[in-house]
């Protein structure tokens, strides 16, 4: 691979754009508000794994971190009384999302370093290869 | 450690690479060839500013590049297939690979055509 | 390589390489669970071929897992170090390469220089 520290940063900003986007998703729907006889809107929670192993990093293979699948948070939610909700049963009880807003904000900000780390790995590794390039000039 | 090395190389850089003095004057027919600037090199009487001794690593440096010429350049050629393709890992392989190659390109263009100067100087000399 | 002093920067420049991909490795998994860090090594494999005076392609880079500690989620990256680490190995991979250019520049020098 030609330049292959990009490909692995460029993976590593991939997977925390992606959480981003979970954790957006999340906050986007903190007050949805679902019935009783459904299930709570679930929290999205992205699951990440390595790619390769350490030592092809070293050589040039595949290497950098990747979303293996999305995981979804507690179906049953938080029971709330609130009988004035339409969407209220028998007993006025709703089903509010199993989503804690501060622990939202906590991982934007890891997904939101990560992603910064990553873009200064790209920046860095530019500067390297532009000066390879210039041996013998 | 790499810096001071390198200072030493500096220091040592000599005259001009190993080239007898023999006073032999039959090698005519190899001028021109790039792959026997080797041969051709070796025998050149006139002009010769005494032999580098072995230990002179810059004067050994020449001399390597020259025979090596045709390797360099094979070599500088494989890198750049696998550069084109994307299987080139490290550029800095490709880059150090062609420079060298062109280097020893340069360094035999230069001693043929001091080696043919020299040649006329001799047969400009009146009997 | 040209002469000994240009095959060790060679190696170096290898080893330096291959310590920012790791190091890009490293920093793309920050967050992954379980995912211990990897550290390459090649400065003491390079001191000993020279010290021993053998030809510097002989000294080796290798690739070990770091010793740090884990964190909750089984990860022991830490972002600081692993900047730190590129930083200085992006510079030192552009001096090695500034080294490699004032060999060449010599040559150069000699071949097209003089009378």
């Amino acid at each position: 691979m030609l330049f292959p520290t990009f490909q692995t940063a460029g993976s590593g900003l991939g997977l925390f754009r992606t959480w981003m986007d979970a954790v957006s998703d999340n906050m986007a729907n903190l007050d949805t508000v679902r019935p009783t006889s459904e299930a709570a809107f679930q929290a999205r929670f992205v699951v990440a794994n390595a790619i390769g192993n350490g030592q092809e990093a070293m050589t040039g293979g595949p290497a950098g971190a990747q979303v293996t699948g999305i995981s979804f948070g507690d179906a049953n939610g938080r029971l709330m009384h609130d009988p004035s909700n339409p969407l209220a049963d028998a007993d006025g009880m709703v089903r509010f999302p199993d989503i804690d807003m501060g622990e939202q904000m906590t991982q934007l900000m890891i997904a939101q370093r990560g992603y910064q780390a990553n873009l200064a790995v790209i920046d860095r590794a530019k500067d390297a290869y532009q000066q390879a390039l210039s041996i013998g000039r | 450690m790499a810096i001071s090395a390198i200072a030493g190389a500096a220091a040592s850089l000599p005259t001009v690479p190993t080239l007898p003095a023999t006073g032999q004057i039959g090698w005519l027919g190899d001028v021109g060839t790039a792959g026997s600037a080797g041969t051709a090199t070796g025998t050149v009487a006139a002009g010769a500013a005494g032999a580098v001794s072995g230990t002179q690593s810059f004067g050994q440096t020449l001399v390597k590049a020259l025979d090596g010429l045709q390797g360099t350049q094979t070599r500088a050629d494989g890198l750049a297939v696998q550069a084109a393709t994307g299987d080139l890992t490290n550029v800095h392989d490709y880059m150090i690979a062609a420079t060298e190659a062109s280097l020893a390109t340069e360094l035999t263009v230069a001693v043929r055509n001091k080696a043919v100067e020299a040649f006329n100087q001799i047969m400009n000399m009146g009997v | 390589m040209i002469d000994s002093t240009a095959s060790v920067i060679y190696s170096a420049l290898n080893g330096l390489a291959a310590r920012q991909r790791v190091i890009a490795n490293n920093v793309a998994n920050v967050e992954t669970p379980g995912f211990i860090a990897g550290r390459v090594t090649f400065e003491d494999s390079l001191r000993t071929a020279i010290a021993n005076g053998d030809d510097a392609v002989t000294s080796s880079v290798s690739t070990r897992s770091s010793t740090d500690p884990v964190n909750m989620n089984g990860n022991n990256v830490s972002l600081d170090n692993e900047v730190v680490g590129l930083t200085q190995t992006d510079l030192a991979y552009q001096l090695l390469i500034q080294a490699i250019n004032q060999k060449f520049g010599l040559l150069r020098t000699a071949i097209g220089g003089g009378a």
